[in-house]
């Protein structure tokens, strides 16, 4: 049946989707243990893995097209469309911020990025971001609403915690301007990766009610 | 106000609607020009559609979809009586027209297809000239001016003008599929209806007639009020403001009755229908 074939295109495209969640995730934990062991070889690691994701995007975006044309979707399959295109970009860019963090590090091998007193801010950061990650490939997979919700929080904890490390850094840094230009690019990113992992959610949440809540 | 009497006999003919409601404007556009209010349709003792309440917008595009059997035809033939002729069958609830009841006893279902006219699946030309076939609603109507004015400005409406005019003394019948069902609209409006009901007038077209037909019913809303029945949803999407959903539904002694399942925004309806029923049968998942 006609139909069945258009399941299948879906299916792929959730697919897609589902492996460039996981690949989102991988890069912001590689990235993280770059940071913060200054570890150069998870660095490049993570530099050079970033290619999967653009694969994937580019596969996801020549996938659509040919969906809307050949099968006209409407109603719960035409927003799944719609969707499938930003949650691409979003974690597309996701792989992006990370590649961001590991070049910082690159950048300053062999060098540490992250003084003892970012540290514990730092971390807070990168954990909420690779636990929103998982989430978000969790609600991807299940498109359950409340998980979907629930990265807000999530956000809110990693936008708390840029202000912190924002007011460590101009308040008598002793580091050096570099050191605190550094930071504030790498919390900078990580708070970026949230917002993705915040907008993938909310297009899942769009997918399943047809509603944006903001 | 269910009017539950087979209306079949020809009765002096009444005005429609009463003064200072005319097509030409009192009511803004998107007010309902005609109502359906718990509307069954009976054929004998088979109640083929059930309690279907909804609008029809002025100068709008109001599309009926649904699968086969599900009482599209039926409903529409409801909102110009021409159900009437069919022996037995019979309309309960109200269909109003600027808010009177079509099927009033006073109301004369003749007068009634004079302001509801009706456009049917197959062009079905007379085997008369072109000129004839624009004109013979307007002799009958007793339609005062000048005939060949009336016929040229309907063509036009039509869309067909251009295409005709250096023959219209030939048959209606050496026209193209495409030409004959602009014709058809052609005599249709020719008598200045307000409502055009349309049943499947693109099926049996090619996409530029196809085309060119839905460009004249987006056209035709200035003047007039559009309803069409259409198993092509992309065209309902293309064309309609809103559209209906029909199904039909098993009850409890395994009879089938078509019912109304969504009324909606057609914007709304093709990217997020509130009814499941309707979510299935638009992305194809029945059965
Ligand atoms: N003249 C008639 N006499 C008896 N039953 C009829 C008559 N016309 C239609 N019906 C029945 O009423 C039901 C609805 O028919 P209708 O023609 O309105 O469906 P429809 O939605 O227009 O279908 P289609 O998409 O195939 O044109 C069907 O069960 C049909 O058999
Ligand atoms: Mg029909």
């Amino acid at each position: 049946m006609v139909r069945d074939i258009q399941d299948e295109q879906l299916d792929r495209l959730t697919g897609v989707l589902a492996a460039m969640s996981r690949e989102a995730a991988a890069a912001i934990r590689g990235a993280s243990a770059a940071l913060f062991d200054a570890d150069r070889a998870a660095a490049e690691a993570v530099v050079a893995g970033d290619v999967v994701l653009d694969r994937y995007r580019a596969e996801a975006e020549a996938m659509i097209p040919e969906v809307l044309v050949r099968h006209q979707p409407v109603a719960s399959d035409l927003r799944l469309v719609v969707c499938a295109l930003r949650i691409a970009a979003s974690l597309e860019r996701m792989g992006d911020l990370a590649v961001h963090i590991a070049k910082v590090v690159l950048m300053r091998h062999p060098v540490g990025v992250v003084p003892q007193q970012a540290a514990a801010v730092l971390s807070t950061m990168a954990d909420a971001a690779a636990r929103m990650a998982d989430k978000a490939a969790v609600v991807l997979a299940t498109r359950d609403q409340v998980d979907a919700t629930q990265l807000g929080l999530d956000d809110d904890e990693v936008d708390a915690a840029e202000k912190r490390l924002l007011s460590l850094l101009v308040s008598g840094w002793p580091y050096g301007v570099e050191s605190a230009i550094d930071l504030a690019l790498v919390a900078r990113y990580y708070e970026r990766y949230a917002d993705h992992a915040v907008n993938v959610a909310r297009q899942v949440v769009f997918l399943v009610t047809g509603t944006i809540r903001l | 106000m269910a009017s539950n009497d087979t209306h079949t006999t020809t009765r002096p003919s009444v005005a429609i609607h009463p003064a200072g409601t005319t097509a030409s404007g009192t009511e803004p556009a998107g007010a309902p020009v005609m109502q359906l209010r718990d509307v069954s349709v009976y054929y004998g003792s088979y109640e083929a559609v059930r309690g279907t309440t909804m609008p029809i917008q002025q100068n709008q595009v109001t599309a009926m979809i649904g699968p086969s059997g599900c009482g599209k035809s039926t409903v529409l033939r409801a909102l110009n009586r021409m159900n009437d002729p069919i022996p037995g069958a019979r309309v309960s609830g109200e269909v109003s027209f600027h808010g009177q009841d079509l099927y009033a006893r006073d109301v004369d279902p003749i007068q009634v297809r004079r302001h509801i006219g009706m456009v049917f699946q197959k062009p079905n030309p007379f085997p008369k000239s072109i000129f004839d076939n624009v004109a013979y609603g307007l002799r009958i109507n007793g339609i005062k001016g000048r005939l060949d004015d009336h016929v040229e400005e309907a063509l036009t409406q039509a869309a067909l003008w251009d295409e005709v005019k250096d023959k219209l003394r030939k048959s209606a019948l050496a026209l193209s599929g495409g030409q004959q069902q602009r014709l058809c609209i052609a005599r249709t409006i020719a008598v200045k209806p307000e409502v055009i009901l349309m049943d499947e007038p693109c099926s049996a077209l090619d996409p530029i007639a196809t085309a060119k037909i839905e460009d004249l019913m987006v056209e035709l809303t200035n003047d007039y009020t559009i309803v069409i029945v259409t198993h092509n949803m992309q065209q309902a999407a293309r064309v309609s403001h809103h559209t209906a959903f029909f199904t039909a539904e098993v009850d409890e002694q395994q009879v089938r009755h078509g019912r109304l399942v969504e009324f909606s925004q057609t914007g709304k309806l093709f990217t997020n229908p509130a009814d499941k029923r309707t979510e299935d049968y638009i992305t194809g998942r029945f059965g």
